[in-house]
């Protein structure tokens, strides 16, 4: 196994764990708020690791630079439509969740 | 068991589960996803098994499936026009024969 | 390993399309059902369809669920949706269930038996290949050697569009011009805008040599068409009764008037000449394109009988 074998499974895997942690945050967090921060940082992140262990193997400058195009726009989109969540939720004054609350909101969700 | 034809298999399953919730439901757009699952099962079908007996990519059945797929959204969408129309009338997303004493 | 991937996505598959017949949210449905088309998208790469998947993303996944979401908040709003029980005792429930496992077991014995195909297309189909104006075979069978299947597609689109504008409420009022009133969707969007429409171009450039073509490109330049709308851009266009069904026999128009091309020199109809077929192909997927974009958007206008609600800000 090569060294830049290695370099890629690496960040592969952990590009696929940022998903599971962003992933692992959307169930677990109380409110809409801290859901949106986990969902677009920690996918944000894990796309940009995968990415860039798919440019170790491309053969050509072109193909390097769409995959960067893609993870660029990605980010923006991630960045904007977190924003409009978040936007949204704002104007229907869903309420942050305060430390200590968190059963009570995971009890009035499951209603 | 090839991959094509294991495909072919789980659109044999989303069929029945679409056929299943067809018949079950009386909520009218439930049973538009129902009549959808039943589409996509038929898609899955129809290329996974057609290339399962060649063991290669088939483009008829592909080219077909695209076109099914163009049709499949223009009927959905009428259909969705069909629920509002019905359901701005009537107050009701169920069918009058579905509305039984139940 | 492969058969491993292949088994999880079936399975992931089927329990999408249970969860979202069988939850009792119907929002939570709908989103099920969007996910479900995402995942399909993959099934389509696995089963080497790439044009499949990619119309699967934009059409299934994208089109298909901004309409359920659309009329999920109309019905909302009008019908009162009584939950849905699991009705043990009825009689329809043993009739589904029936039905079900009757469809699966004869559709999984029709399908354990082996094909035997009388006519080799397959072959037929890299015979012509070389005549046919393009180089990737799905675009070619699409636009050449089965054309009326196109055509007659788009004339059903037409035909449902068509249907769609008749069932308009008459009474009610005009859809209003308002919009998500936030700086920063306009500000991206305007950014976006011009790579969206890039796409859609390379998509149906792409399609002679590659997987791509008419239909996905279409699908992309309807989505480019809602986000117009939901930033309250250049939606007076849509407005006017002419320039709608005018974009929607446009493509179908330009299909019919090319095929006819043919006729004036003794060729047969949706006959292209072997060294002009390039050119007649990329005409007709240019208007097809456009008139495909324009259909699925006005599906989308047409359905919203109530105007976007701008949000009262607390």
């Amino acid at each position: 196994m090569s060294l830049l074998a290695i370099l890629q499974s690496f960040l592969l895997i952990a590009g696929a764990l940022m998903f599971c942690i962003g992933s692992l945050g959307l169930i677990r967090f109380p409110d809409t708020y801290t859901r949106i921060h986990a969902l677009t940082k920690a996918d944000n992140l894990g796309l940009g690791l995968i990415v860039l262990a798919l440019i170790l193997n491309v053969e050509s400058v072109a193909l390097a630079l769409k995959l960067l195009l893609i993870w660029g726009l990605v980010m923006i989109a991630s960045a904007l439509s977190g924003h409009l969540v978040a936007w949204e939720a704002d104007e229907q004054c869903i309420p942050l969740c305060q430390p200590g609350e968190t059963e009570r909101h995971l009890e009035s969700e499951d209603e | 068991m090839s991959s094509y034809l294991i495909f072919a298999y789980g659109g044999v399953g989303l069929c029945g589960i679409g056929v299943f919730g067809f018949i079950l439901h009386t909520h009218l757009l439930r049973r538009l996803i129902a009549f959808n699952l039943l589409g996509s099962g038929t898609f899955l079908i129809l290329v996974g098994l057609s290339q399962s007996g060649r063991g290669e990519a088939d483009y008829i059945p592909q080219a077909l499936v695209l076109t099914g797929i163009v049709v499949a959204v223009a009927a959905t969408a009428l259909a969705l026009v069909l629920i509002r129309r019905w359901a701005a009338l009537t107050q009701h997303a169920t069918l009058p024969e579905d509305q039984g004493p139940s | 390993m492969n058969e491993l991937i292949d088994l999880t996505l079936v399975c992931i598959l089927l329990g999408l399309a249970s969860l979202s017949l069988f939850t009792q949210s119907l929002f939570r449905a709908v989103m099920f059902f969007i996910l479900l088309g995402l995942i399909l998208a993959l099934v389509w790469i696995r089963l080497d369809a790439p044009d499949i998947a990619l119309a699967e993303a934009a059409i299934g996944a994208g089109i298909t669920g901004i309409l359920l979401l659309d009329a999920l908040a109309h019905l909302r709003a009008t019908s009162n949706t009584p939950p849905q029980l699991r009705q043990l005792k009825q009689p329809r429930f043993w009739l589904a269930l029936i039905s079900g496992a009757g469809v699966i077991l004869l559709l999984a014995l029709a399908i354990s038996e082996p094909l035997a195909p009388a006519v080799a297309l397959d072959l037929q189909v890299s015979e012509n290949l070389t005549n046919s104006g393009v180089t990737h075979p799905i675009t070619a069978i699409l636009l050449n050697f089965r054309s009326y299947d196109t055509l007659l597609e788009v004339a059903v689109l037409v035909l449902a569009a068509l249907v769609a504008v008749t069932l308009r409420q008459s009474d009610e009022h005009p859809v209003v011009n308002e919009y998500l009133p936030n700086p920063l969707l306009h500000a991206c969007l305007k950014l976006f805008f011009p790579m969206i429409f890039l796409v859609s171009m390379y998509l149906l450039w792409a399609g002679a040599a590659q997987p791509g073509g008419a239909f996905q490109a279409g699908a992309v330049l309807a989505a480019a068409f809602v986000l117009f709308y939901l930033v309250g851009l250049k939606t007076q266009l849509a407005q006017n009764d002419i320039y709608l069904k005018g974009g929607w026999i446009f493509g179908l128009a330009l299909f019919v008037l090319v095929g006819s091309m043919p006729l004036l020199y003794g060729q047969p109809f949706l006959t292209y000449p072997d060294s002009q077929a390039g050119i007649f192909i990329l005409l007709i997927e240019l208007g097809l394109t456009l008139s495909i974009g324009w259909i699925l958007f006005s599906m989308f206008l047409l359905s919203q009988s109530s105007p976007l609600q701008k949000k009262d800000s607390p």
